[in-house]
């Protein structure tokens, strides 16, 4: 039996084929997989809470200074009065003084 | 400064990046298009690996710290991805990394990719009969040209050992070849 040597056999290949047009397709597929990624991660966190908080800010602050407005007009205005009223309100006071029209632009923010 | 320091700066700057890591790919797809089908065997599943591999390689540029070269860091995610590939799809069948291999091996013929004469087909059944380590360093030597100082680059081992799993490899091939 004939022993096989490598060394003195011509070189073999693996004889594996690729698809025609392969190698030409695929930095296009990656650029556009890599561009997905990017833009995924920027919408979930970050800038929506932005606009979120700023709006929120706004319409907060917004909010507030109409109530002092609308007190002014009722009742004479003190200080111990403005105190009672503003000391123990948050976030969730406001919310439910928005009105339906004010959270559904709220949320095309977020969502977008 | 030397070229890869300046394509790895290049790779790093945000305004240079994109157009550097179009470069990238070019010149490695193609032997890494190699490197990976050694390991995973089919062409669809280095499909996968391999535009896995580039991601990564992307995400991580960052963390990339020119401690070994780049050529050498990026073949090290591929050959990684194409191991972890092999080993998760053996483990769903139930078999063993090498057995896996072996039966792909066995079924290459009926691979539309696959078009090797019977002496290719022949190395490759030799090839798949030895050992995991074995048969990585033989692949990476024979089928790919790489230098016994790239591979051990990538694979952290040093050339000597290299050197002694390429002469038991070779010696096991020729043996099976022998036989059959």
């Amino acid at each position: 039996m004939k022993e096989f040597k490598l060394d003195q056999t011509p070189k073999i290949n693996s004889g594996f084929k690729v698809p025609d047009n392969y190698f030409d397709n695929l930095e296009i597929k990656i650029i556009n997989q890599l561009a997905k990624d990017n833009v995924k991660e920027i919408s979930i966190f970050g800038k929506s809470y932005l606009w979120l908080s700023g709006i929120a800010a706004v319409m907060i602050i917004g909010f507030s200074i109409s109530v002092l407005f609308k007190n002014a007009e009722q009742t004479s205005f003190t200080n111990e009065d403005y105190l009672f009223t503003h000391e123990n309100l948050n976030t969730e006071d406001f919310a439910e003084f928005l009105s339906e029209n004010d959270l559904q632009m709220l949320e095309k923010k977020l969502i977008k | 400064m030397n070229d890869e320091q300046t394509f790895v700066i290049a790779l790093l700057n945000p305004k240079t990046q994109n157009e550097a890591f179009k470069k990238l790919l070019t010149q490695f797809k193609k032997p890494l298009y190699a490197h990976i089908r050694n390991i995973v065997l089919n062409h669809d599943d280095t499909d996968d690996v391999l535009q896995n591999t580039f991601v990564k390689v992307f995400q991580n540029l960052k963390n990339f710290k020119g401690e070994s070269k780049l050529f050498s860091w990026i073949y090290r995610i591929a050959t990684n991805e194409a191991i972890t590939f092999i080993n998760n799809k053996a483990k769903r069948n139930g078999q063993t990394n090498e057995d896996f291999q072996q039966k792909q091996i066995e079924n290459i013929k009926a691979d539309v990719y696959f078009d090797g004469n019977e002496m290719q087909l022949k190395l490759q059944k030799a090839v798949h009969s030895l050992p995991n380590k074995q048969q990585l360093v033989f692949k990476m030597k024979y089928y790919e040209d790489l230098k016994y100082e790239a591979i051990s680059e990538i694979l952290g081992t040093s050339v000597g050992g290299l050197k002694a799993s390429y002469f038991h490899a070779v010696k096991k091939i020729e043996e099976y070849v022998t036989k059959n």
